[in-house]
């Protein structure tokens, strides 16, 4: 006799499983209950003040780009009211290189939506830069190719075959020819810091592109992305966060489903599925207690979680477990650093470009050749830190934008850098590293940024691998996208073929989170493929059928809106 | 970009989520604002040293579980799984010469520890008990959750009962008298001013204190909540959903809309304008709400000066949390093995001069080199709250908010801050010796500056909005035109810890609010007056 009952019950209330819960609340009309085993929802969408109170870092999710959550804000207009609010920096990424002192600075969209200014910048270094760096800005922003990226972003892997979405890849293809990326069969096997020296002669420009992927979880020496560095390139320019902290999102969505009868349990870890005759029929928790669902179980955790826990090995096939234990989960892990500090960085580079400090997401090395950020990822495959001359770190100061991220007239700064998978160390080892990097970190900024000491510190978040495994389905090595993303885990691989589609060898067990595609992002692609194909199996609802929301051209148009109402915010006053 | 409410609830701490629960339930449409990212203000839980660990990183001894009326009215155990855990051994004072005075939710018990140090104490502590328990059954508590009276009213309903007479007689000596009239033992007078006073209280003035016989009584009344302090605003919040009620974090108020001199509702920094059909309430301090966000424009200037002359706290708090490779095990517990599970324990305090000298010092900006401070080890508790075999720590030290050198920055300087938690870890060796620094694994410092960092409202860390003193408090809390929760301005009320009864996690002033909201628009309470309010009233006790 089950204690209670939904007729959709998930497993894991984080980012995935909120905003998937928002679909089969409103369109699939379903009851759900949401099983948390943290004392809090929303997982990686966390903002905490652990450096000091009153100083808000985000401790998983930070960067936020419009695509992320253009279904919701279709779907569910008050989520941006209710905490999903867009912002940008001035400047969205860049460099600083310490024995240059010059910089390169790329401007946000909302400060330089033609991308002029940034072309400038990069022409300090090359014009040639600066022109492909023009073409492929209006590349990025025609329809045909956001309808392409869109497609690639929110569809089920297995509708990324469907004629339509060929056609549309078609209809782009001139353009990008046009533009000057012919997508060959060298560029496409090429690792992306292949394609990016082929593409981009400034090493400056390819340090920010280059370091950006590593912030995406790519290996900048892997073989088979090289067609991303256009895509990510193009991406830079709209880098953003949410005002208020990543957690604001977490609020939006559960605000939205508490309103639509959502019933959440946190301290409540899940034990195993219910399966009876190959079905799911429900979960266990850990106190004994069982949870029927009438319709469908939803795993948000890891594939490994999922198989060896969830479900349970003797219901799962050989090769497919197989294959969950020989997923590659070491990459992505981070140094994700925040400071609380009195005063923000000022960096000597402010003679090159005043506006360098502004960047959200700033990389500081010695000096412009990514090699350094190539050996940071080599090093990374051997589970060492680099050497100090190669640590690459990205920073950024949100409060210079969003006062609300500090107290009045204090600031807070962000630092992401790779470091080793936790399973490297024991727990003693992390807890001397996690100080010790804190004094190597300001140690290196200091070089770029003067006032950067312990002088102008108060307190400091060491969030490292070891403290990132507070979100269980990042074990065992806290890397952020759950699992790599090497060509292997990518799309239809992710996180296995069998598994890609989100259906489990369970019926009414699916599955999605950030170990499928896209992965290694906060927004809402994994979660709205997935209510695809629930919405297909089950007969449910689907809003991209009904009339003005065709896609991909309203979730095209859900970008451009967002993009625009950051750029032109509406004046206040009565309706 | 407008929207309407019937009530606008400014800060979602304690009380402003019961005013919002109260109202929303009784079919308003409630918004609340908050600009943190978290909704609970200071009914925190955040994992801020390793994973796993949790810490209630504002409120953690919850001290009006067994009156404030939002528990039973909303049910929040049975509704909202809130269960609270209330040890046998509350408050254990540890020396150096390894004895230990314990007190126990058994006043038997306590007096047998008592005795150690003085007979006559035990048998003084016993009627004492008795005594302040009635008093807060019959005056005190009542007092808490209705709406106060003018002093010369007070004072002739105090007149009419014994119990009121000497009530009457404690309000007007010091704290320290009352505390060696009752007791001669130095450690007993130590454990009992500390346990009287820690909370904002003067040691030395006379006035308040009627704050003692509550703070005495609920010195054995304490509890600890289940999951950490979160559990009861997120439950408070779950209702408010559930009836319709709407939050805003990361809110950021432009200004309170006053047409007419009527509160209308609320501007937001982006323009954003919420009207409220019915009511503003402030939870917030007194000079965000009045001179940030009502403006003198919009006030009388008399009251805009009394406003601006609101006395913020004397002190306020340094406290360290810590995780832990294991829980304490106290030099004292070798005589006595519960004494490893106590509550709080107050550490440091050999003397009833040392204890009087930290506060002496606080009024010179200093807190002296080894002061004392108030433990408490939760997970020894709620095992939840810790990894298995690990433990997490809070030590709370009273402190003042500006250092008389380099004022309130000096609490915000790195090197300092690692001084500090060294020193409160010193002390802590001192008294559970097996703590020695390598199973200290993490920590975490909050000190006065960070308490007005991380709360606004808490101006200078005053975590009760502003100091216990005679003349802001009861009636006169903040003034006699706002202690009854209205304001000057029609539609603008009060409902924090700036109005009467004060601070502290009690929802006395969130209940009184919702209450006079309630009954100044005709809105049909579905909460009945508690019986102990009731009683009270047929006893003579309150109007």
């Amino acid at each position: 006799m089950a204690d209670k009952t939904f007729d959709a019950v998930i497993v894991g209330g984080g980012n995935k499983a909120l905003l998937l819960s928002l679909y089969l609340a409103k369109y699939g009309g379903m009851s759900v209950g949401v099983f948390e085993r943290r004392h809090e929802i929303g997982g990686c969408l966390a903002t905490e003040e652990l450096s000091a109170p009153g100083f808000r870092g985000n401790t998983h999710a930070n960067i936020i780009l419009p695509w992320y959550y253009a279904p919701i804000w279709r779907d569910f207009p008050d989520f941006w009211d209710y905490g999903a609010r867009w912002e940008q920096h001035k400047c969205s990424d860049g460099f600083v290189f310490r024995d240059k002192e010059n910089c390169l600075a790329i401007y946000s969209e909302k400060h330089d939506p033609t991308q002029e200014r940034t072309a400038r910048e990069i022409a300090r270094f090359s014009q040639r830069d600066a022109d492909t760096w023009g073409r492929l800005w209006a590349l990025s922003q025609s329809d045909e190719f956001m309808r392409v990226t869109t497609d690639t972003l929110f569809r089920p892997v297995e509708e990324q075959a469907a004629p339509e979405v060929a056609s549309r890849q078609a209809a782009v293809f001139p353009k990008l020819v046009q533009a000057g990326f012919t997508p060959d069969s060298l560029t496409l096997k090429a690792s992306t810091l292949r394609a990016a020296r082929e593409w981009f002669e400034s090493p400056e420009l390819q340090s920010c592109i280059l370091r950006f992927a590593v912030s995406s979880v790519v290996d900048i020496n892997d073989a088979g992305s090289g067609m991303s560095v256009m895509g990510m390139a193009a991406v830079l320019p709209t880098i953003g966060f949410n005002r208020g902290g990543t957690h604001q999102i977490a609020h939006a969505a559960h605000q939205l489903l508490v309103q639509m009868g959502c019933e959440f349990f946190t301290n409540t870890e899940v034990d195993a599925a219910i399966i009876e005759n190959g079905a799911a029929t429900g979960i266990r928790l850990r106190d004994g207690s069982e949870i029927a669902a009438r319709k469908l179980v939803v795993s948000t955790l890891s594939p490994h979680q999922l198989v060896f826990d969830l479900i349970g090995e003797e219901h799962v096939g050989d090769l497919l477990k197989r294959r969950v234990r020989l997923l590659e989960d070491s990459f992505g892990c981070l140094m994700w650093y925040s400071f609380a500090v009195h005063e923000a960085p000022q960096y000597r580079a402010e003679a090159f470009n005043p506006d360098i400090h502004e960047c959200q997401w700033l990389g500081m090395q010695p000096d412009p050749d990514p090699a350094h950020i190539a050996r940071e990822c080599l090093y990374q495959k051997l589970r060492k830190f680099p050497p100090l001359e190669d640590y690459a770190p990205t920073v950024g100061c949100h409060s210079l934008v969003d006062p609300s991220f500090a107290p009045p007239g204090k600031h807070v700064v962000q630092n992401e850098q790779l470091g080793p998978p936790l399973s490297t160390y024991a727990e003693k080892e992390w807890l001397e590293i996690k100080k010790r990097y804190a004094d190597e970190l300001l140690t290196l900024w200091e070089a770029y940024a003067p006032n950067m000491t312990w002088d102008n510190v108060i307190g400091v978040d060491t969030n490292s691998p070891l403290d990132h495994a507070r979100m269980k389905n990042l074990g065992p090595n806290g890397t952020m996208a759950g699992i790599d993303r090497p060509a292997h885990q990518v799309f239809e691989n992710r996180p296995t073929p069998e598994l890609a589609n989100h259906r489990t060898p369970i019926e009414r067990l699916y599955a999605t989170g950030g170990s499928w595609h896209v992965g290694s992002n906060a927004g809402s692609t994994e979660s709205y493929n997935c209510y695809k194909v629930i919405a297909k199996d089950l007969g449910l609802d689907k809003p991209w059928e009904e009339p003005g929301k065709e896609e991909p051209d309203s979730l095209v148009e859900q970008q451009r809106i967002v993009r625009r109402r950051v750029r032109d915010p509406e004046p206040g006053g009565s309706e | 970009m407008t929207r309407r409410y019937d009530v606008i609830i400014i800060g979602s701490g304690p009380n402003g989520l019961a005013i919002g629960a109260y109202l929303s339930r009784a079919g308003q449409r409630v918004l609340l604002l908050e600009k943190r990212f978290e909704a609970g203000g200071g009914l925190a839980t955040e994992q801020v040293t390793l994973p796993d660990f949790y810490h209630n990183t504002h409120a953690i001894y919850q001290m009006m579980v067994d009156y404030a009326p939002v528990y039973r009215d909303f049910e929040l155990e049975r509704r909202y799984a809130v269960e609270h855990i209330r040890p046998d051994l509350q408050v254990a004072m540890p020396l150096a010469d390894g004895r230990c005075l314990c007190i126990h939710r058994d006043v038997e018990k306590s007096c047998r520890s008592i005795a150690q140090f003085s007979a006559k104490d035990a048998e003084s502590y016993r009627a004492m008990q008795r005594r302040f328990e009635e008093m807060m059954e019959c005056i005190l508590a009542p007092q808490t959750y209705v709406p106060m009276e003018g002093a010369v009213e007070m004072a002739a309903l105090a007149e009419q009962t014994e119990l009121g007479r000497e009530l009457s007689v404690y309000t007007e000596k010091t704290p320290q008298e009352i505390v060696c009239e009752l007791f001669e033992d130095d450690h007993v007078r130590t454990l009992m001013l500390y346990m009287a006073c820690h909370w904002g209280l003067e040691y030395d003035q006379p006035g308040v204190s009627y704050m003692v016989p509550i703070y005495l009584d609920r010195m054995t009344k304490c509890r600890l909540t289940a999951g950490g302090s979160h559990r009861v605003s997120n439950g408070l919040l779950k209702s408010i959903f559930e009836h319709g009620g709407q939050i805003r974090t990361g809110a950021q108020i432009e200004r309170i809309l006053i047409e007419d001199g009527e509160a209308r509702g609320v501007e937001m920094e982006d323009g954003t304008r919420l009207l409220a059909d019915k009511a503003v309430v402030s939870t917030i301090d007194l000079h965000q709400t009045f001179l940030q966000y009502v403006g003198d424009d919009h006030l009388a200037p008399a009251f805009a000066d009394e406003i601006r002359q609101w006395e913020w706290e004397e002190w306020s708090l340094c406290n360290l949390h810590l995780a832990l490779a294991e829980p304490p095990r106290f030099a004292a517990a070798e005589r006595a093995a519960e004494i490893d599970r106590a509550f709080v324990y107050v550490l440091g305090y050999e003397s009833l001069d040392e204890l009087t000298g930290h506060w002496e010092a606080m009024r010179g900006g200093q807190v002296p080199a080894g002061a004392g401070c108030n433990a408490c080890f939760p997970s020894v508790h709620d095992p939840f709250q810790a990894p298995a075999g690990r433990a997490t720590g809070l030590l709370s030290q009273m402190a003042p908010f500006d250092l008389s050198e380099g004022g309130s920055e000096r609490w915000l300087d790195y090197r300092e801050r690692e001084a500090i938690a060294e020193r409160q870890l010193a002390l802590l060796r001192k008294y559970a010796p097996n703590l020695s620094r390598d199973r200290v694994l993490w920590t975490y410092l909050t000190t006065p500056a960070d308490i007005q960092n991380k709360f606004a409202n808490m101006v200078r860390g005053s975590y009760k909005q502003g100091a216990y003193q005679s003349l802001q408090m009861g009636y006169l809390r903040p003034n006699p035109d706002c202690s009854q929760y209205r304001t000057p301005i029609p539609g603008l009320y009060l409902g924090g810890a700036s109005v009467a009864p004060g601070g502290m996690v009690i929802f006395g002033p969130g209940y009184n609010c919702s209450n006079a909201i309630a009954e100044d628009f005709g809105i049909e309470k579905w909460w009945t007056e508690p019986e102990f309010v009731t009683a009270a009233r047929t006893g003579g006790f309150i109007p």
